[in-house]
């Protein structure tokens, strides 16, 4: 009896102890804090990867090319392929630790890949269950291997800069998860924000430097057509009401100077209508501005100023949301406005038959803007 | 590496048997009968599977049997 | 009888919950939006007069028919023959749900969490630990099942709050874009899960207080309606038109939470619920199993078949499917309406309900005849 005990004890002790199979020590792993997507001119892609090293351990030990300037531990190494699993493969060889995707946190692609299509590359980062659908995701105007070798003077590496950089929400902060909703919506349109490398001071090395974002691509279906400045952007900003900061300087006609205001509250809301066949949209936008810089010799205090200042902001935004729908209504032909959207909501039984060929009716829709500015303080004082 | 599969999982047949097999009550030839027979039968089913991984599982055989009578349902309806 | 354990008929409802709802909230989402798409919340209502209906009928069975179970009850029903071809059918049925739901588990645990642990050291510990459950007795799983209970809503009601941030209303809008049959055709599916409902009939024989086990046992199939149009109205307001790109959309959506940047990466909050759901799911359909399968074989005690038994379903459930794309085609059928559980959970204890109302009516008037 003891001995039926004995080995059926263990028995199961050998079915316990076969845990730990996909035990990871993290001395063992490579964590990535970020991606960088390029095409090769023979029509590969080049995955570089921003490797973190922790300090102490000099980052220096395998090969890679170890950068060291100022705070900064990151290993840079790529590998190529005929896709983005084969390049992690070829990656895989030059490593010699396993790579931990989870805290990759940037991904950027170069504005070639980005050409002929980002989806199908992006699919290998849905799939795998480790990257992050957080992770912030940007298109590089050079080259993507270059923009991870950037050495920031301040933060730890290039992609925390940029995750930064998104953060503050001053242009387009496009997430995975953003862009497959995006890729995934009625119009099929998307936009990412776009980086390029700012020229080095003078008497620095050139690689320190960081990069930033200075404007935006838009896809179709994937596939970047274009670009458009940071001035439009923040008027794609405002229709997609995701305007969180922009400054508006106006120079009223009768004043002698300009006035700047910083925005403090900005809300659009899209009210679509159907006029037989003819779609209207009405941009209802409602904004609270501080005044942050005064060069006239108004008085803002002044009740009829203060009108006419109003005024003008309204006329200042609602001139840039006419320039940016001049641009992405007519001349792109791009609905990354959310119009599509708002009408298959507002009216879903019509939006059937429109959805045919909104591709056609998307120019002609009709925009009637309702701006309502207000501003609302003038600073804590004023230059005597 | 088969032969090792099976081996285990005769193993782990035995271990159920010398577990079980005891605490059953010599009277009752029944239970004993019942418990060997399911054990066997388990048993066989993973010999089967170790041997021809790719053979059916009753999970496929009840949807195969239920798109057999939808056919039918429908082939009645129609 | 054959089990000396009782339960209350508070425990069973939450026995049912846990069995109903454990893989519910993972793939309900995803499985209901090919359908229903923005309007997957409206589904469970569709879907809840059949939970309810199953839990009648077994209900019903059970007045007729108070210390017996399906498999016993089928016999005086249907005459020896008969019924335990039916008891048969029955247990056949409910082998293959246990095995898939063992599948479903092992499967997700490899491919979300332990890719490189061989599948059946997952499964094989999975049934180890529930086969210990099932030979305490129904009084140990109803317990457990009331344990995990106030676990499983906390850390429930704290994935929700901390999506909260995350979520935006358009993204529901708009409200039955194409009327009501999309959410209708979505919660085709569901009848999967409420249908399993019908497996009450092992428990109402052990309760305590048999009069409440009708309240009991509607009461948890509203509770679990309400759970899973939570659940899907979160993930839809979380995700929108990306959900069914997910396989288990409240997993990712938990991946996603990212509080202050330092409360994240919570999966592992939604895995022990899921864990101590699926724990007692597995136990709930292995207990019924054993008890069928000794009942069926009019033996006086279930102890002996646990472990064969349990080697039989993880044998099962190891090769239930062998690739996803097998899984999904499973699905498919599943979501056209055609479904193991709605056989054994509605159409049988329907058929045999209706049997034994003729045949009480015939006796009856042969009385009436009779006393006439």
């Amino acid at each position: 009896m003891r001995c039926t005990k004995v080995i059926y004890f263990i028995g199961i002790i050998f079915f316990l102890l076969t845990g730990c199979w996909d035990r990871k020590e993290t001395n063992d792993l490579w964590v990535v804090t970020g991606v960088g997507l390029d095409q090769t001119k023979g029509g590969e892609v080049e995955v570089t990867v921003e490797i973190h090293s922790p300090s102490g351990n000099e980052g220096d030990g395998a090969g890679g090319e170890g950068n060291q300037a100022g705070g900064n531990k990151t290993i840079l190494q790529t590998g190529k392929g005929v896709s983005i699993p084969k390049a992690i493969e070829d990656l895989d060889t030059k490593l010699p630790r396993e790579i931990l995707w989870s805290h990759t946190e940037a991904i950027v692609i170069n504005k070639e890949l980005a050409e002929t299509g980002i989806r199908e590359e992006l699919d290998f980062f849905i799939r795998h269950p480790e990257p992050r659908l957080r992770s912030y995701v940007f298109i590089s105007e050079g080259n993507a291997k270059d923009i991870m070798a950037l050495l920031p003077p301040l933060e730890r590496s290039s992609s925390e800069v940029l995750i930064e950089l998104a953060k503050s929400e001053i242009l387009m902060k496009v997430t995975l998860f953003d862009l497959m909703e995006m890729l995934k919506g009625e119009s099929g349109a998307s936009i990412l924000p776009m980086i390029d490398i700012l020229p080095p001071e003078e008497g620095k090395q050139p690689l320190e430097t960081i990069a930033y974002i200075n404007r935006s691509a838009i896809l179709e279906h994937g596939r970047m057509i274009g670009t458009i400045t940071d001035r439009l952007t923040r008027g794609v900003l405002w229709f997609r009401n995701e305007i969180k900061e922009s400054t508006v300087t106006v120079k009223p006609e009768e004043a002698d100077g300009l006035i700047s205001m910083k925005l403090i509250k900005g809300r659009t809301e899209l009210i679509p209508k159907i006029d037989g066949n003819q779609l209207k949209m009405t941009v209802k936008v409602e904004t609270i501005d501080d005044v942050i810089q005064n060069k006239t010799n108004w008085d803002l205090k002044n009740m009829e100023k203060h009108k006419m200042l109003e005024k003008e902001l309204a006329q200042k935004i609602e001139m840039r949301l006419t320039d940016t729908l001049e641009m992405v209504q007519k001349e792109m032909e791009v609905d990354i406005i959310d119009f599509g959207e708002t009408f298959r909501q507002k009216h879903p039984d019509k939006w059937k038959s429109i959805k045919r060929d909104w591709k056609e009716r998307f120019p002609s829709v009709e925009v009637t803007f309702e701006i309502k500015a207000s501003v609302l303080r003038t600073g804590q004082g004023s230059i005597p | 590496m088969k032969g090792i599969y099976i081996l285990s999982i005769t193993a782990v047949v035995l271990l159920i048997f010398i577990y079980q097999w005891p605490k059953i009550e010599s009277t009752k030839v029944k239970e004993k009968v019942a418990f060997a027979t399911i054990t066997i039968i388990g048993w066989v089913a993973s010999i089967i599977y170790i041997v021809f991984p790719y053979s059916t599982s009753p999970a496929k055989i009840v949807d195969f049997i239920l798109i057999k009578l939808k056919n039918i349902i429908l082939a009645l309806f129609s | 009888m054959i089990e000396k354990g009782k339960i209350s008929a508070l425990q069973m409802g939450i026995l049912m919950y846990h069995a109903i709802i454990a893989t519910g909230i993972l793939f309900i989402p995803s499985t209901v939006y090919e359908a229903a798409k923005q309007d997957i919340w409206i589904s469970p209502i569709w879907a809840c007069p059949l939970g309810l209906l199953s839990v009648y009928i077994a209900y019903k069975l059970h007045t007729l028919y108070p210390n017996n179970t399906i498999i016993q009850y089928s016999e005086h029903i249907l005459g020896t023959l008969l019924g335990k071809l039916l008891g048969f059918v029955l247990l056949l049925l409910l082998y293959t749900s246990a095995s898939v739901m063992i599948w479903q588990y092992g499967e997700f645990v490899v491919s979300e969490f332990l890719p490189h642990t061989p599948k059946f050291v997952i499964i094989g510990m999975m049934v180890l630990l529930c086969a210990f459950a099932v030979h305490g007795g129904l009084e140990v799983i109803g317990r457990l099942a009331e344990m995990v209970v106030p676990i499983f809503f906390l850390l429930f009601f704290i994935i929700i709050i901390l999506l909260l941030p995350d979520i935006e209303i358009k993204r529901m809008l708009p409200v039955m874009e194409n009327g009501m049959m999309p959410s209708i055709k979505g919660s085709v599916t569901l009848y999967t899960w409420f249908a399993q409902f019908g497996i009450i009939y092992f428990f109402l024989p052990f309760l305590t207080n048999r009069e409440k086990g009708m309240k009991s046992g509607m009461f948890s199939v509203l509770i679990v309606t309400f759970t899973l149009m939570l659940t899907n109205i979160i993930i839809i307001l979380v995700f929108g038109n990306v959900t069914e790109n997910f396989n288990a959309p409240l997993m990712s959506a938990t991946r996603y939470i990212s509080i202050a940047e330092f409360l994240s990466h919570l999966e592992a909050l939604v895995m022990a619920i899921w864990l101590a759901g699926t724990f007692i799911k597995i136990c709930v359909f292995y207990y019924a199993v054993v008890l069928g399968t000794a009942q069926w074989l009019n033996l006086s005690n279930y102890h002996s078949l646990v472990l064969p038994v349990g080697l039989l379903i993880g044998v099962f459930g190891m090769q239930a499917f062998l690739n996803s794309a097998e899984a999904a085609e499973h699905f498919r059928i599943v979501s056209q309406g055609f479904m193991d559980t709605l056989v054994y959970g509605v159409i049988i204890p329907m058929f045999l309900f209706f049997v034994a109302y003729i045949r009480k009516l015939r006796i009856f008037k042969q009385k009436g005849r009779r006393e006439r």
